[in-house]
């Protein structure tokens, strides 16, 4: 990845940011950190739990990327690997307000992580112990990276394989890449 | 239903003035207590049963007294809540916060001589780490606090008062 491609796209992504309403940081951890308790008290399995997350966040990311689309310009991606990179850099910016990172590319080019060190959503958790090593509290945001990427017809596995409200020293998701669909296929909102 | 205080005392002992502390909810339960070692500290004799980590618990929880309820008038207070100290016939001095939920945060220490500004601090900087434990969406209001960061933090502040 050229470093001046790099930039441009640091540079689209400081520009979303400047553009969006700022809420509170507080509220949004807050809003989070409820939802995730309810969803704790209807499914209990932790397992469960992060499907739950996941599936919620799809259902935001197969309709956040037409505003995201919209407020960064960004037009078409020539490769999966442009758009991992201009998922970190623009639109982590744009919507957390955080610059992650690409890396950990494997040797065929279709699976790699995002790596980012700070993370909005969990500013004031402490997981409990019983949750410590099963709950991806912030599962959200595989499903949003994995319904975003689908409507443009790149189907993606998303993973949390780092995560520092378990003691890691950094926030860490792998994409997968699984196929480029052919045509528009119509989606279902009641997945 | 009752669970038990998060309570402890830490062995380490430091120059720190502070020999106890309490954070305790508006009908009075504690949420956090722990005390502290202190060479010169002087307390009666304890009686039969009793060590000193009670007598300091009883210490603090007797100063509960000299502070006025919620809604009462007449209470003389500064804007933010801090009451310096609430009992000032006693050997040991007991410091108090408290806010407009009657959460009371209570601190004591061997000494009178401590500045009084920097304990408003001590008190200040005490209640806003709380706010973060507040903010954690597994906290459960009003219940104990169990968190160890939550302990180390505060025994970064305590060291910080000489």
């Amino acid at each position: 990845m050229s470093s001046s491609r790099a930039s441009t796209w640091n540079k689209l992504g400081d520009a979303a940011y400047s553009k969006s309403e700022k809420v509170s940081a507080d509220l949004v951890a807050l809003t989070y950190g409820s939802f995730v308790r309810e969803i704790i008290k209807d499914y209990e399995e932790p397992d469960q739990v992060n499907k739950e997350l996941e599936k919620l966040g799809y259902n935001i990311g197969i309709r956040l990327i037409e505003d995201f689309l919209a407020k960064s310009g960004i037009g078409n991606c020539s490769s999966f690997e442009e758009s991992a990179e201009i998922i970190s850099r623009v639109a982590f910016k744009m919507f957390l307000g955080i610059r992650a990172t690409v890396s950990n590319w494997n040797s065929e080019y279709n699976s790699c992580s995002i790596v980012f060190d700070e993370n909005p959503l969990a500013e004031y958790v402490e997981l409990p112990p019983e949750y410590t090593h099963s709950l991806l509290y912030s599962n959200i945001l595989c499903g949003v990276i994995r319904g975003a990427l689908e409507m443009v017809q790149i189907i993606v596995e998303c993973q949390f394989v780092k995560d520092q409200l378990r003691g890691d020293d950094t926030n860490e998701i792998k994409i997968r890449f699984k196929e480029m669909l052919q045509e528009q296929v119509p989606w279902n909102d009641e997945e | 239903m009752s669970n038990p205080v998060a309570s402890e005392v830490a062995t380490e002992s430091s120059s720190s003035p502070v020999v106890a502390l309490a954070i305790v909810n508006h009908s009075n339960r504690p949420l956090f207590t722990r005390v502290y070692e202190h060479p010169e500290l002087v307390l009666p004799s304890p009686r039969a049963g009793e060590t000193r980590e009670h007598q300091l618990h009883y210490l603090l929880f007797r100063s509960l007294d000299f502070i006025p309820g919620e809604g009462k008038s007449g209470r003389e207070m500064t804007a933010d809540g801090y009451l310096g100290c609430v009992n000032p016939e006693e050997p040991v001095p007991v410091f108090a916060y408290v806010t407009n939920t009657g959460l009371k945060i209570l601190l004591a220490t061997i000494s009178r001589f401590t500045s009084d500004s920097k304990l408003k601090e001590v008190l200040r900087n005490i209640h806003k780490i709380y706010i973060t434990i507040l903010l954690n969406p597994f906290y459960v209001y009003d219940t104990p606090v169990s968190s160890e960061k939550f302990a180390n933090k505060l025994e970064e502040l305590r060291r910080a008062v000489k």
